[in-house]
């Protein structure tokens, strides 16, 4: 890793154009950023050209929150709760299509923390939801014939027990 | 996801996201990785009853790291066959991937040979 003080300020530019400063120490959380920045091509602003401004906006606010360091382990305790409900808040987005968004990113930028957690808000939206209302809340169109989809659940009898 | 009664269970939905209201299917849109990675987090039956929620989502379920292979009574030899063939197909796709875990429930007349060969195959990747 190249050598940095805390203060050094990495540049982000969304795939809208629009630039974003963040410090190096928190931008590291995305290893995809870290081995841009390891590979020394972050001198200019890094191009982010599949993250919109709103997504990255978003993503920043995540691993800023992410990046707070505890002073002692009284206080330590006190912000693991205090993290775990921010990352219940972060989840409750007011669009579906954000929360896609950010599993996208998360996956992009490679931040494991925010793709488990995205990729869990999307789990826990369709655990307790018959298959009918799990096509009509994502659009699912069921393209199967019913022969198809009698076989299909026949395979995986074990499942509709 | 249904439960055994075939009654959905409702819980409050707090934790979900609004409905997405302008129609198109974003789910559907994600690569398979992805949609893998939010099968994993969905207990084993829920992820594998999204196999039938169109054929876009049917075969998600083979790169997850468990099989459940339950060789039905009632199949016909056709279908039989077929379901020996499925598991055959998945094991191979599973061989350079992790099986964390491995279900079986199988009957005097299933085809021992092969629940046999499978058992092999399960055994060499430490289940």
């Amino acid at each position: 890793m190249s050598s940095s003080s805390s203060s050094k300020m990495i540049e982000l530019r969304s795939s809208d154009g629009e630039t974003f400063h963040v410090e190096e120490t928190v931008v590291l959380q995305s290893e995809t950023i870290k081995q841009m920045i390891d590979d020394d091509c972050a001198n200019a602003a890094i191009p982010l050209p599949n993250v919109t401004s709103m997504t990255l906006a978003k993503v920043i606010e995540y691993i800023k929150k992410h990046a707070e360091k505890p002073k002692d382990d009284d206080d330590k305790k006190v912000a693991e709760e205090d993290l775990k409900k921010f990352d219940a808040e972060f989840v409750k987005v007011d669009q579906e299509s954000m929360l896609f968004d950010l599993v996208r990113a998360a996956n992009y930028l490679n931040i494991k923390s925010l793709l488990d957690l995205t990729c869990q808000a999307v789990a826990d939206s369709i655990k307790d939801l018959s298959v009918e209302e799990v096509r009509k809340k994502f659009n699912i169109q069921n393209d199967f014939t019913p022969e198809e989809e009698a076989k299909v659940r026949k395979e995986n009898a074990w499942a509709f027990d | 996801m249904i439960l055994r009664s075939g009654k959905a269970l409702k819980h409050s939905s707090e934790h979900s996201p609004v409905e997405n209201t302008n129609g198109e299917d974003i789910i559907s849109k994600l690569p398979d990785a992805l949609l893998t990675h939010i099968l994993s987090q969905l207990p084993d039956a829920d992820a594998c009853r999204t196999s039938i929620l169109s054929s876009r989502w049917k075969d998600l379920w083979v790169f997850l790291p468990y099989l459940h292979v339950d060789i039905l009574k009632n199949f016909t030899s056709e279908q039989a066959n077929e379901y020996y063939d499925l598991v055959d197909k998945t094991l191979a796709i599973h061989d350079d991937m992790p099986i964390h875990r491995f279900f079986l429930k199988c009957s005097s007349d299933s085809d021992y040979k092969r629940v046999h060969d499978w058992l092999r195959i399960v055994v060499q990747h430490k289940v």
